[in-house]
């Protein structure tokens, strides 16, 4: 199986209203992390994300897959996903810890599984059969959650560990996603990077900003709106995952209210001085 | 707990409705289940994003609020069918047809067939056109040779003059357009240099592209429309025309349909 390869610099999110400025020189950036689904089909943007793939080393990561659904996977979509994947050799392919069809009805959000045996059973299954489909290991990427189900058989990083050991791909740890599901189901987000195996499975970072929403009952809650700065406890999670992990690439996110170019590329450089910071306490450690 | 297929039937159901049958599997004690709104407003809000970058003429003309009404009963009643965020919307012409607060706007139909097209050409897979060369020789070697058309290929009937209300909304200016009765159908289709293109489709281009879609020979397509036709001359040049603009591949390609 083609396994993803290892650690460029941080890189940033693909967005269409930087293609342009991607393509007249070579920004400053690790890797470019395309939506695979903004790229189904032909047409100017399948040429665009050709031509950056020239340029760039591309990550494709998927919204719309699917893994936890309870019925079987989507095949005509592992095809787009396939194809795609083919023609431009991404850096990493990745996908989520969450569902959002079944049967005929999906929704463009990542809705929370419930870390019961059957959808353990379930989500190694289907990311066995697309990891064969499309012959390349996948990372799995833990989404942010706002819901507590009733009745549970793992925590979250228990049902990571699972299922990275049973079906051989990899995580994508969305640091974010931590803070803002620790906030809203009220767990310490440092220990749930600490419950997290660190046999080198853990791939890929995804850092970005939230949103600090009151809703109707007077509750405070995290939005994961990619739209804002990372926040300074993002950082520090970051800082001690790359402790715990070693030195991963991480991406940026950010997907409304988009900034300018070189806004992304200075966090993302930021995220590079974090890590190059992490590296020198390691060697002073074991050195 | 119950399976996880009657827990996620019970989340869409409850997302697609506002209902609230979910809230049993639910820890209250950990998060307030009126967060299930989160989750229902994300999704309203994707799917009518999704909605407007294929329909952006209609936005236009209808403005967003009454657009986001629209929306809102169709995404009700039409749940987006796969994880394929292009294949979302293509019922949209039809549900206006019978959307009786937009009655008095009769022609919305035709435009948004005409953007449905539209978006579905630009997006569709890269194919190489067949080119006149090519077409000859597979016609004197293969009598079964069947046309295969486009993937981006559709045919779009029309009751209004909505193509020139839809190009009068290309301009920066929009001006004023007379609304008339105009039954025909349009072919649109992405041709050239990524170009999406429409045009006036006669009933026997119409039914050579229906009748090659088929697996009908290239012979037997051509008998079908010949059937069709009212102007021979008119017709070759027709034929000429959208073959020289891509409208057929020259060979069949391992198309996705979802």
């Amino acid at each position: 199986m083609h396994q993803s390869h290892s650690s460029p610099r941080s890189g940033i999110g693909l967005r269409s209203v930087h293609v342009r400025d991607l393509l007249s020189g070579r920004a400053p950036v690790g890797f470019l992390e395309a939506h695979s689904e903004n790229y189904f089909g032909g047409g100017v943007a399948r040429q665009q994300i050709r031509q950056i793939a020239e340029i760039y080393p591309v990550s494709v990561h998927g919204v719309g897959l699917s893994l936890g659904r309870a019925d079987g996977l989507d095949r005509a979509h592992i095809r787009h996903l396939k194809t795609l994947a083919d023609e431009i050799d991404p850096l990493f392919v990745s996908e989520h810890l969450s569902w959002s069809g079944y049967s005929h009805s999906h929704v463009p959000d990542l809705l929370p599984l419930p870390f019961i045996d059957e959808a353990l059973d379930i989500f190694v299954d289907h990311v066995s059969e697309f990891q064969d489909r499309i012959g390349r290991q996948i990372l799995v990427e833990n989404p942010s959650n706002y819901l507590a189900f009733a009745e549970l058989d793992y925590s979250e990083p228990e049902f990571l560990n699972l299922l990275v050991e049973r079906s051989g791909c990899g995580l994508l740890l969305d640091i974010n996603n931590i803070a803002v599901s620790a906030h809203n189901l009220g767990y310490d987000p440092v220990a749930y990077i600490d419950d997290i195996r660190a046999d080198g499975r853990v791939r890929q970072f995804h850092l970005a900003g939230y949103q600090i929403n009151e809703i109707e009952n007077g509750e405070t809650v995290y939005l994961d709106t990619h739209g804002k700065p990372v926040y300074p406890e993002v950082w520090e999670l970051y800082a001690h995952a790359l402790r715990r992990f070693g030195d991963v690439p991480c991406l940026i996110e950010w997907d409304t209210d988009i900034p300018a170019l070189d806004i992304l590329i200075a966090e993302a450089a930021k995220a590079d001085i974090v890590r190059a910071e992490m590296r020198e306490v390691r060697h002073a450690r074991t050195g | 707990m119950p399976g996880l297929a009657e827990i996620q039937a019970a989340f869409l159901h409850d997302i697609y409705t506002g209902e609230r049958t979910s809230l049993v599997y639910l820890d209250a004690t950990r998060a307030s289940p009126s967060r299930l709104d989160i989750y229902r407003n994300n999704a309203v809000l994707g799917l009518t994003d999704m909605l407007a970058r294929a329909f952006p003429v209609l936005v236009q003309i209808v403005g967003e609020e009454f657009f986001k009404t629209v929306a809102r009963h169709y995404i009700r009643r039409h749940p987006q069918p796969s994880g394929n965020r292009h294949a979302f919307g293509g019922g949209l012409a039809d549900f206006l047809g019978g959307f009786k607060e937009a009655r008095s706007l009769p022609y919305l139909r035709d435009i948004a067939a005409i953007e449905w097209a539209y978006f579905q050409a630009a997006l569709a897979d890269d194919a190489e056109m067949l080119d006149f060369e090519s077409l000859g020789e597979a016609i004197a070697t293969d009598p079964a040779f069947a046309l295969t058309v486009h993937p981006g290929v559709s045919i779009v009937p029309q009751t209004f003059n909505a193509l020139d209300i839809w190009q009068e909304h290309q301009k920066e200016e929009v001006g004023l357009v007379s609304l008339k009765s105009d039954p025909h159908q349009l072919v649109i289709w992405r041709g050239r240099e990524d170009c999406v293109l429409i045009r006036r489709a006669s009933d026997a281009l119409a039914a050579l592209v229906s009748h090659s879609r088929t697996g009908l020979s290239f012979a037997q397509s051509m008998a079908i429309a010949g059937e069709n036709l009212t102007d021979l001359q008119g017709f070759q040049q027709e034929f000429a025309d959208a073959m020289s603009l891509g409208l057929f591949a020259r060979t069949t390609r391992d198309v996705f349909h979802d």
